[in-house]
Parts: structure tokens; C-alpha cells; sequence
């Protein structure tokens, strides 16, 4: 579905990817994680079109035809869309590019927006949810989704993840999305792609990181594994190690604890930081 | 989309049609203060005409300005539109309310549209194209405003250096000539400047992308005016 070859990216001169290659395969559901600032958004807007790669090439299956973008959904970390507009205007605009004459009113419908509104008068999370409904209108192949979920409330959240699990069963659409809310998407991910310094750090699916990611509850370090981060307590430590064997997990003097994608993914982060 | 950029365009007309307001101060004026005897039609036409000016400059200014104000770049290079499209887009309906004023300008206010027509164009691209760097409207004018003076100086130095060449053209015809050659010295690289920053522009900070575009721009304009400088010296010896 989606094959990127030795990307390199730049703002100015500061660097952001160089030689990055990254294959996704068709209706696989990623999570591209990382620190703040790491390139998870660049990395989306590159793929999205809305970037233009300095070297490299980001090529795509043959199903997203000669345009990409037609089959591309793509709804960024700044909520971009014509705020002068009305909602009725927005829905006819978008329509009329992609030559469709449906629009997809079941995330709508749940809400309270008017479509006589002007987009400057609606809510963060009212935008997220027309912005989402616009590219769902369009059946995209491939699915980008930064991290604004964040901004819709739980009720809403569940209905788009609601209509995104039809979706995935339905079309086997390929999704790829930046540092969401991890318990309400730990169900649907198959992939976490963690970036470091402008490269691919960890590149697992999720069932092989749950038996690779472990905490230990243990008064002294475990020996013989790599430790991700640690918490201190009183009396004793918390240590996420990675990767953790199986075999090993008779001579650790401390609990092992398994862990759900959120606290995997909070022990790679504070790895980072620490 | 086309229905978007059509509104768009109307309003920026819109706008300067507002300045037709200044028709009863202006009578006013005449009749309380100066007593020049001036009649409606006079005040009429003389305003409409500076509209279609501002018009001009502003909806090259402008075309733009709901991506910039809107944040809407993103969206905008994410649908599946090339870019010729977008600027097709952008460009036709407001050259074509362009045209509507010049055909107005014609039929009712008896203007010399041969030498005016040309004029109107210019200002147009002219600002059109500085638009795509610049994000203040009045930097932008301000730049227009310069390089409008480039192309009045060079047109008519370009009749000057052609005549001394024993090469003229007699009437409007050679008025005209000059200018859409100097149009053409102008507008043609940075067109070329603006359609190459264009194409490849994306989401970054415009001030990283900016490099083709003053490559071209900057020796041009160096070119021009130190040729506009030379004749000018050249010119004031002669005569």
C-alpha cells in the first residue's frame, strides 16, 4: 500500500529524515509514536502530499490510482479547512473536488452543528468531527489521522472508532495515525512504529511488543535486560525493560507485569526523556 | 471549487466598489468648499476608474488570502487537485471580472483601453505575483507600487532606445508595442519565478521556499533597472 525509499526531509537546516525507509501493507493499522518534535506529523504530512520530500520517494499501491490524494484522507494536528465558510459551503466544496455526490452524515448527525454555521464558529472538536466526515464521504484506501482525536468528546470518539472498525472490516482500509489516545485505539492497532532521531527505533506489532515490553517490580535493577525508564518508590522500583525474554523470567527477583499499549508507549517515551 | 474562488473574487470587488461612496463627499466638496463646478458623470468616472486600479492590484494581492487567513494550505494541497488546476482556479474568475470592468470602462467612460488595458494586467500579475512571499497586503501594495515605476520607466525607455535605433512605431500601436514588451520583460520571469515556486510549494514556512523564486526575481529586476539607469543618463544627455 504505501512504500516510502530513502526519505530525506528538511526544514531549512534543520533535519528531520534522512534515508528513512518504511513499508505499510495494505489495511494494516499503524501507530507512529515518538517524543514531541521527533517528526510523526511530518512524517504524516509527507505522506499526505501536503510536504514534499527534499530526496526519496514515497510510492503507493496501485489501488490509490494516479492521484493519491483521491484515495488519501488525511486530517492534520492544525485543523485545516476554509473557516470562512459556511458547513453546507465546506460540504459542497469538498464534494465537488473529489466529484462525489454523497456526504457522510453519520458522525454529523450525533452532533449539534448546524450547517448554516460558519467553521470559525465551531468547536475544536466540532471541526474534528466535520473535517472527519468530509473524508469519509470520499471512501479513502488509506487513512491519516494525526493526534486530534484528543479534541472530540468520549461520546463522538467512540463513533468515529465505531465507524473506523466498519470500515476496517468492511474495506480493509489501511490506517496510519500519530500519538492518539492509546486506550481507545488499543483494540484496532496491529502495528507502533516508534521514532527516534529521525529513524525508525522500534518497529513491532503489538502482540509481539506486549511479550516484549514488561515492567518489573523488583528492589534492585533486573540484570541481563534493557531498561526502557524507571519509576522510583520508596521502597522499591518500577523498570519497563525491552525486550524482555521469556526465558529469563525465572531468575528476575521482582514481579513481571504485562502492560497495555498506553504504558508501553509512556515507557519508550520516558526512555527518551530520561 | 470554481464557485468559491468566483465569490472570492466578487467580494474583493465588492470591496473596492465601496469606495464609490465618495462620490457625495466629493460633490459635497465641490459644492461647499472649491465650487470647481465638477458634474456627477466627472466624480463618477474618475472614482470607477481608480476602483478597477485598486480592484486590480487587490485581487492579485488577494488570490491567496482565504489559504493564508484560513490556515487552509493544508487542506488545499491535500485534495486532489494539481497545481495548474488550483491556479486556474484562482486566476480566471478574477481576470475575468477584470475584463467585465475594462468592457465598462469602455462602453461608458470612453477610456483609451489600448494603453489603460495593458496597465490594468500588469497590476494584476504584478501582484499576483509578489503575493505568494509576501503575507501583508500593504507590503505587498507597497511592492506593487515600485514595480509598477519600473514598467512605466521601461516601456518608455525601451521607445526611446528603439527610436534612437531609428526604429519606431508611429501612434498607439508603438505605445502598445512597447508596453507589452516591457510587459513581457517584466511579467515573464517572474511568472516563470512564481509558477516554479508554486508548483513545488508545500506546508513548510514560505520563507524556506523562497530560493527559486529570488534567484529569478532579483537579477531581473537588478537587469531592468540598471538598463533603465544607463538610458535614463543616456537620455537626459540627448536632450
Amino acid at each position: 500500500m504505501l512504500e516510502i525509499k530513502n526519505l530525506g526531509f528538511c526544514y531549512g537546516k534543520t533535519r528531520v529524515f534522512k534515508n528513512f525507509n518504511l513499508s505499510i501493507a495494505e489495511g494494516q493499522v499503524c501507530l507512529i509514536t515518538g517524543i514531541n518534535g521527533v517528526g510523526k506529523s511530518t512524517l504524516l504530512r509527507l505522506m499526505a502530499g501536503v510536504l514534499r520530500p527534499a530526496q526519496g520517494e514515497i510510492m503507493f499501491g496501485e489501488k490509490l490510482g494516479g492521484d493519491p490524494r483521491r484515495k488519501i484522507g488525511f486530517i492534520s494536528d492544525i485543523l485545516s479547512l476554509y473557516e470562512s465558510l459556511t458547513v453546507t459551503q465546506a460540504i459542497d466544496y469538498h464534494k465537488s473536488v473529489y466529484d462525489i455526490s454523497a456526504f457522510d452524515e453519520t458522525l454529523i448527525k450525533h452532533t449539534k452543528i448546524g450547517y448554516g454555521q460558519k467553521i470559525k464558529e465551531l468547536s475544536s472538536g466540532q471541526r474534528t468531527i466535520l473535517h472527519l466526515s468530509l473524508i469519509l464521504s470520499t471512501e479513502p484506501e488509506l487513512l491519516l489521522i494525526d493526534e486530534i482525536i484528543h479534541s472530540i468528546d468520549a461520546y463522538l470518539r467512540r463513533v468515529f472508532l465505531e465507524q473506523l472498525v466498519q470500515l476496517l472490516t468492511k474495506r480493509h482500509i489501511t490506517v496510519v495515525m500519530a500519538n492518539l489516545n492509546f486506550h481507545d485505539i488499543e483494540q484496532l492497532v496491529e502495528r507502533v512504529i516508534l521514532l527516534k532521531a529521525g529513524e525508525i527505533a522500534v518497529d513491532e506489532d503489538i502482540e509481539a511488543l506486549k511479550t516484549k515490553v514488561k515492567r518489573i517490580l523488583s528492589e534492585s535493577p533486573p540484570k541481563s535486560l534493557n531498561i526502557l525508564s524507571k519509576i522510583d518508590y520508596s521502597d522499591h522500583s518500577e523498570y519497563f525493560v525491552y525486550p524482555f525474554d521469556e526465558k529469563s523470567r525465572g531468575t528476575i527477583a521482582g514481579e513481571v507485569v504485562d502492560l497495555n499499549l498506553t504504558e508501553i508507549v509512556t515507557a519508550f517515551i520516558g526512555g527518551e526523556y530520561a | 471549487m470554481l464557485k468559491k474562488e468566483v465569490w472570492d473574487a466578487l467580494k474583493r470587488e465588492l470591496e473596492c466598489l465601496l469606495i464609490l461612496g465618495a462620490i457625495p463627499l466629493a460633490l459635497l466638496w465641490d459644492r461647499l468648499v472649491v465650487n470647481f463646478g465638477w458634474e456627477f458623470r466627472d466624480i463618477f468616472s474618475g472614482i470607477f476608474i481608480t476602483t478597477v486600479i485598486i480592484y486590480a492590484v487587490y485581487a492579485g494581492a488577494t488570490i491567496f488570502q482565504s489559504e493564508k487567513k484560513d490556515r487552509a494550505f493544508e487542506y488545499l494541497f491535500s485534495l486532489p487537485l494539481s497545481r495548474w488546476k488550483i491556479l486556474q482556479m484562482k486566476i480566471l474568475p478574477r481576470i475575468i471580472i477584470l475584463i467585465l470592468l475594462v468592457i465598462i470602462l469602455i462602453l461608458f467612460f470612453n477610456v483609451d483601453i489600448s494603453i489603460f488595458g495593458i496597465t490594468f494586467l500588469v497590476l494584476f500579475f504584478v501582484s499576483a505575483f509578489l503575493s505568494i512571499g509576501i503575507n501583508s497586503i500593504v507590503i505587498n501594495l507597497i511592492g506593487v507600487f515600485m514595480l509598477y515605476y519600473v514598467y512605466e520607466f521601461l516601456w518608455k525607455i525601451l521607445t526611446y532606445f528603439f527610436d534612437s535605433k531609428n526604429i519606431s512605431i508611429p501612434g498607439s500601436l508603438g505605445i502598445i508595442t512597447f508596453q507589452l514588451f516591457a510587459t513581457a520583460l517584466l511579467l515573464v520571469p517572474m511568472g516563470i519565478a512564481f509558477w516554479l515556486t508554486f508548483k513545488k510549494m508545500d506546508v513548510k514556512p514560505m520563507k524556506l521556499q523562497m530560493r527559486t523564486y529570488y534567484a529569478i526575481v532579483l537579477p531581473t529586476l537588478a537587469v531592468l533597472i540598471t538598463f533603465i539607469t544607463l538610458m535614463f543618463k543616456k537620455y537626459l544627455l540627448d536632450y
